[in-house]
């Protein structure tokens, strides 16, 4: 029984040690280290790329790529849109407040019309009043028999008109006073006296009507300039003289003689007067524009909006309306006109759309607007006082101009663009140093010129590169291309800077790539004759702007360009790498050759770690004969080794460098067409260590 | 001292039991184990337990459980050595050079929900439900190589990385089983017939996987062969381009799955026992001859599927303002978007094929030379058969009864090349209650990293009615 006890025992000892052999499945004790390092190949990318798509692909800045319809050359254009752009307002002032006044404007004469009083004297009257022997006619009177002849010597016999309600008193500078005999006695008069103004007390007037025959009429005219007027006013007879009839006539006691008073065509200087509804005729005068430039001349304008406001101010009794008219400031062909209260309140009158002319007075053709208004006086309510020297004036304001077009003489301008400078911004060129030259590039200046002056530009400017290299464009002076009339629009011009005329080559080989600064003036109506029928013209919009473009035709000479970029990068990513093989299998249609070698850095330390061997990646298309393309087909192997992934690891930069070679060792020219292909694969053979 | 014996002995069972839970292996140590009734699931006719009544109760009577690879786990994950040497480092190369053409990795699960046997007079009747699982994966050794030098060596080339099949099923077997003494103390002969109740399988019918380098590495072409058969309680899902997005289980009813009886089988077992002299006995069985045929749940996918990789073509990348533009995220997205659904299935490439399943059979011939009454040797060849895969095991081991109460065999077994298993059986009678253990590899449990394989088989019996 103990030995099978102890076998048990042993057994169970020998199951439960061995059962705690567990040591080789504690995984907690697994290392990250895998002895398992597959080597990989696969193809990673192709792609059949044009130039035309490569370059579309880095051109991320403001820059355009053209190519020539016909060879399908390409062409880095760069643009710079209002690379100074002066508005006209920036060099010509037009204010938008013009202000007039006419001063005090004298009224002048009025005319009152025609007066008119009579007075009928009857033979009864005549009877009574005169001796001589006619009081006896009043025995004869209802019958009929021969009038008796008789002879008044005088002395004057007196006889009042009715008074006028005209006026009470006034004076003359014109007009003509009308006495009128009319004989409606049977019998032949002769007839002498006066016209006499009781109210001042003298005689208007002297009056003889010789043998004026039975029902006859006599009118005796006399100036009345001068002359001060009252409305009391009578007739006096000197002599009564009648020759009678010899035939029998009926008497009548009631038969007259009649006298009238009238006065015609007055003018009026002053007075105390009734006034009558007239138009008082011809006044006018002119508003002289003032500009801030002295030597600015207009010759005609048309507005885009602005305001006509007139004010009066009436120093006389008048009451009434004054048509205004500016005949030279038109609306759709008709001149501006108001009828203004001259009661004192202003009148607004819109001139949006009108033309204006100011070239109308002979003594100066510019800056000049003529006016003209007329006075439609009221109904005067009772007497007023009047005299010809109260005056009206008028207060003229144009307000808030705005001009659509304006001729003139500008007179001559200079304006200095204002130094500036800008940057390329392409991409291409930023990435790239060494040696390379465009073999015939073009800067071009863009004008667009609204402006209707005769102008030139004289600029330049100075491209530096990275290296604080600098080169002059040294461009040619330019005349600015001038619209032919508002209507015209803009219009451009372009100015090519090529190696002929400026020094263009240079000046883009150095490349631009640090900053470009410019300057200049321009001058307008520099030796231009301004005259009435050559005139200058603006709009409201007009500008003059010049665009910048670079045409660079991508002719190129490159010897050992070389371009980086550096990308950041954490190295411990590829610590699973050992070694990696690039396999570029390429059919390259481009007339470059192309190495490549990486640099792996530290940017903190700014040290190089480590550096690849430098592998031509790309080898040149060659030219036939005919200068034709011919693709070159290769296989080049881009390997980073061990030694190269250590570095590489330790990195956390990359900088990829590059040299670029024009056909020839870089003598050649290496012409870039947009269709030429790169056809490229390829196969990344890596060995990992996992 | 036999109470604290008594203890210790089912302690121990019980701690071996752990073990063999999580490393166990076929046993064939148990066949000619005295005492223990378990030796007819191997041969029929052989009943090494004299009982009259043998009862298993559902959970207890046994547990089954072996796990089968080419490979040990020390080929690939061992001990370094150096700055290494407390660690474990993954060893590809090691594993690499362990492998064969082709490997495989098996597993078996088995466990007895009922049992009863009964002996009248010359013959012995049986009854047992049992639930059994099988998994296997089985790969080429070419895609171990591939993955350890890449492909950059076969260039050129049209590297086959093999075939690779994931098989598995389970099934609920009812068994009947019948033995009688044909001739007196010399010939015994056993049949069991089983009918088998499939729950699942998946069976890779074919799964071969190709890569061919250019030899300018231009291009990669992958091209797959792929045949699964599949019988499970899920329904395929689709995207809206017809793409398998995966399988719906939405419908799964567990006690549905437990109880199906759509998929029926059968299986049969014959054995022999011959007494050559009063102390040579041979024996010889065949295990398992059968298969299930699902019906139920049947989905199959097949497809063949070729993608050539030339790299992505980047050339309507390069140009934004181009109208054909396309973005390299999105060419990248595109193109793996393309390599998925190259090999991904559609719904034209899924049906229901219908599906068998071949049961592993297992060849046992052996023969046991008796020492004395309560001892006696034995050799025991087996073969093991499932599809492509066979595996021969021959074991020899001592086998004693000692006290009538405690079986105890001891065994030693070449499996494959594999020549370092010592197995181990024991069996500890408490009146009625047997507890046994079996494993045909003790040596598993000292290194288990080491071993191929592992088994074990624990359990408890009822006996009543033992003779001796």
């Amino acid at each position: 029984m103990k030995q099978l006890s102890l076998v048990i025992w042993s057994l169970l000892l020998l199951v439960i040690l061995n059962g705690c052999n567990m040591d080789s499945l504690d995984f907690n004790k697994l290392s990250k280290e895998v002895n398992l390092s597959p080597e990989i190949v696969a193809p990673l990318a192709k792609a059949n790329i044009t130039v035309w798509d490569l370059l579309k692909s880095v051109n991320q800045g403001p820059t355009d790529i053209t190519k020539d319809p016909g060879t399908g050359l390409v062409r880095i254009v760069y643009k710079q849109n209002d690379l100074f752009k002066y508005k006209v307002s920036d060099f010509l002032s037009f204010p938008p407040l013009q202000s007039f006044t006419s001063g005090d404007k004298e009224l002048g004469v009025i005319s009152p019309g025609n007066i008119s009083v009579s007075r009928n004297i009857t033979l009864s009257e005549l009877a009574g009043t005169l001796a001589g022997g006619l009081e006896t006619i009043t025995a004869y009177d209802g019958m009929t028999v021969p009038f008796p002849a008789n002879s008044y010597p005088g002395p004057a016999a007196v006889f009042n008109v009715e008074q006028s309600n005209e006026y009470t008193s006034i004076t003359l500078s014109g007009g003509n006073l009308e006495v009128t005999f009319e004989n409606k006695l049977k019998v032949p008069v002769t007839l002498t006296g006066s016209l006499f103004d009781s109210g001042n007390n003298q005689k208007i007037t002297d009056f003889t009507f010789s043998n004026v025959l039975a029902n006859g009429t006599s009118v005796k005219t006399v100036s009345l300039s001068g002359l001060k007027l009252s409305n009391i006013v009578e007739f006096r007879i000197l002599t009564f003289e009648t020759s009678g009839s010899t035939l029998p006539v009926n008497i009548n006691l009631k038969d007259y003689i009649k006298l009238t008073f009238g006065l015609k065509d007055l003018k009026i200087s002053s007075g105390n007067l009734m006034v009558k509804s007239q138009v008082l005729q011809g006044f006018s005068g002119i508003l002289s524009f003032v500009f801030p430039e002295p030597d600015m001349k207009a010759y005609a304008m048309v507005l885009k909006s602005g305001k006509l406001i007139i004010k009066t101010t009436n120093k006389s009794k008048l009451s009434g309306a004054m048509n205004f008219t500016l005949k030279e400031i038109k609306m759709n062909g008709v001149p501006v006109s108001a009828n203004i209260p001259f009661d004192g309140s202003s009148t607004s009158i819109d001139l949006t759309g009108a033309v204006v002319n100011f070239a109308t007075d002979p003594t100066q053709l510019y800056n000049r607007i003529p006016y003209s208004y007329s006075l439609q006086l009221a109904n005067s309510n009772g007497y007023v006082d009047y005299f010809s020297t109260d005056v009206l004036k008028m207060d003229i304001t144009l307000d808030k101009l705005a001009y659509q077009s304006i001729h003139g003489d500008f007179g001559k301008r200079q304006v200095q663009i204002d130094p500036g400078s800008f940057n390329l911004n392409l991409d291409m060129l930023n990435k790239i140093t060494g040696n390379f030259k465009l073999v015939n590039p073009m800067l071009e200046m863009i004008i667009h010129n609204s402006i209707g002056m005769p102008a030139s530009v004289n600029m330049n400017f100075n491209g530096s590169n990275k290296a604080g290299k600098t080169e002059a464009l040294n461009p040619p002076a330019f005349d600015v291309p001038v619209p032919g009339s508002t209507d015209s629009g803009t219009i451009t011009k372009s100015i090519i800077c090529d190696k002929q005329n400026s020094n263009v080559v240079n000046f883009i080989a150095l490349p631009p790539t640090g900053q470009i600064s410019y300057g200049g003036k321009i001058d307008f109506n520099k030796g231009n004759e301004v005259s009435l029928a050559n005139p200058n013209f603006i709009v409201s919009d007009s500008n003059l702007a010049v665009d910048l473009a670079l045409n660079l035709p991508m002719e190129l000479q490159i010897s050992n360009l070389s371009f980086k970029d550096t990308s950041a990068i954490s190295g411990k990513d590829y610590d699973k790498i050992e070694s990696v093989d690039l396999i570029l299998n390429a059919t390259n249609g481009i007339p470059l050759d192309v190495e490549m070698q990486l640099f792996f850095i530290d940017t903190i330390s700014k040290t190089q770690l480590g550096l690849s061997k430098k592998v031509k990646i790309l080898k040149a298309a060659e030219l036939d004969a005919k200068g034709a393309i011919i693709p070159v087909k290769s296989s080049q192997t881009f390997s980073l080794d061990q030694s190269d992934m250590g570095s590489l690891r330790k990195a956390n930069g990359i900088v990829f460098s590059g040299t670029v070679n024009s056909p020839s060792g870089g003598t050649g020219v290496a012409s870039i067409l947009s269709d030429s292909k790169i056809d490229l694969n390829v196969v990344i053979k890596t060995k990992v260590n996992l | 001292m036999k109470n604290i014996f008594t203890k210790i002995c089912v302690f121990s069972l019980i701690m071996m039991a752990i073990h063999s839970t999580i490393w166990a292996q076929e046993s064939t140590t148990l066949q000619f184990m005295k005492g223990v009734p378990q030796s007819d699931l191997q041969n029929p006719a052989l009943h090494n337990d004299s009982s009259k009544v043998v009862f298993g109760l559902p959970g207890l009577s046994g547990m089954y459980f072996d796990f089968n690879s080419n490979f040990a786990i020390n080929d690939l994950i061992h001990k370094g050595t150096g700055s290494l040497a407390d660690s474990l480092v993954l060893d590809v190369n090691g594993f690499h050079n362990s492998l064969k053409a082709t490997n495989s990795i098996e597993e078996h699960i088995s466990m007895p929900l009922f049992y009863l046997g009964f002996r009248s007079k010359k013959s012995f009747f049986s009854i047992g439900i049992t639930e059994k699982e099988n998994a296997q994966f089985t790969f080429d050794k070419s895609l171990i190589t591939f993955l350890k030098d890449g492909n950059a060596p076969y260039m050129g080339q049209n590297f086959d990385l093999g075939n690779l099949k994931m098989n598995a099923f389970d099934y609920t077997e009812i068994a009947f089983g019948y033995s009688n003494e044909i001739i007196k103390n010399k010939l015994t002969v056993g049949l069991k017939l089983k009918a088998l109740m499939g729950k699942f399988a998946v069976q890779t019918e074919r799964m071969n996987l190709k890569v061919e380098t250019a030899a300018d590495g231009s291009s990669l072409n992958l091209s797959s062969d792929m045949k699964i058969n599949m019988a499970i309680p899920a329904t395929p899902d689709y995207d809206q381009d017809n793409f398998l997005t995966g399988m719906n289980t939405d419908n799964f009813k567990p006690k549905d799955f437990l109880m199906q009886t759509g998929n029926m089988g059968m299986t049969f077992d014959l054995g022999a026992v011959y007494k050559l002299t009063p102390k040579i006995t041979i024996s010889g069985s065949i295990v398992d001859i059968g298969k299930i045929s699902f019906k139920k749940d049947l989905v199959s996918m097949g497809k063949v599927s070729n993608y050539n990789w030339v790299g992505i073509d980047f050339s309507n990348s390069i140009d934004s303002t181009n109208a054909n533009y396309i973005a390299p995220a999105k060419l990248v997205e595109n193109e793996t978007t393309k390599l998925g659904n190259s090999f991904k299935p559609q719904k034209s490439n899924i049906g229901s094929d219908p599906l068998e399943v071949k049961i592993p059979t297992k060849y046992y011939l052996g023969g046991t030379y008796q020492i004395n009454n309560n001892f006696n040797v034995g050799l025991l060849d087996r073969i093991y058969k499932n599809g492509a895969i066979s595996r021969n095991t021959l074991t020899l081991s001592a086998n004693a009864l000692l006290g009538k109460f405690f079986s105890l065999t001891g065994s030693y077994s070449i499996v494959g090349d594999a020549y370092n298993n010592l197995g181990l059986g024991m069996a500890l009678r408490l009146g009625i209650m047997q507890l046994y253990f079996v494993s045909d590899n003790l040596m598993a449990l000292s290194d288990p990293a080491k071993a191929k394989f592992v088994n074990a088989h624990v359990g408890m019996n009822f006996l009543f009615g033992r003779r001796n």
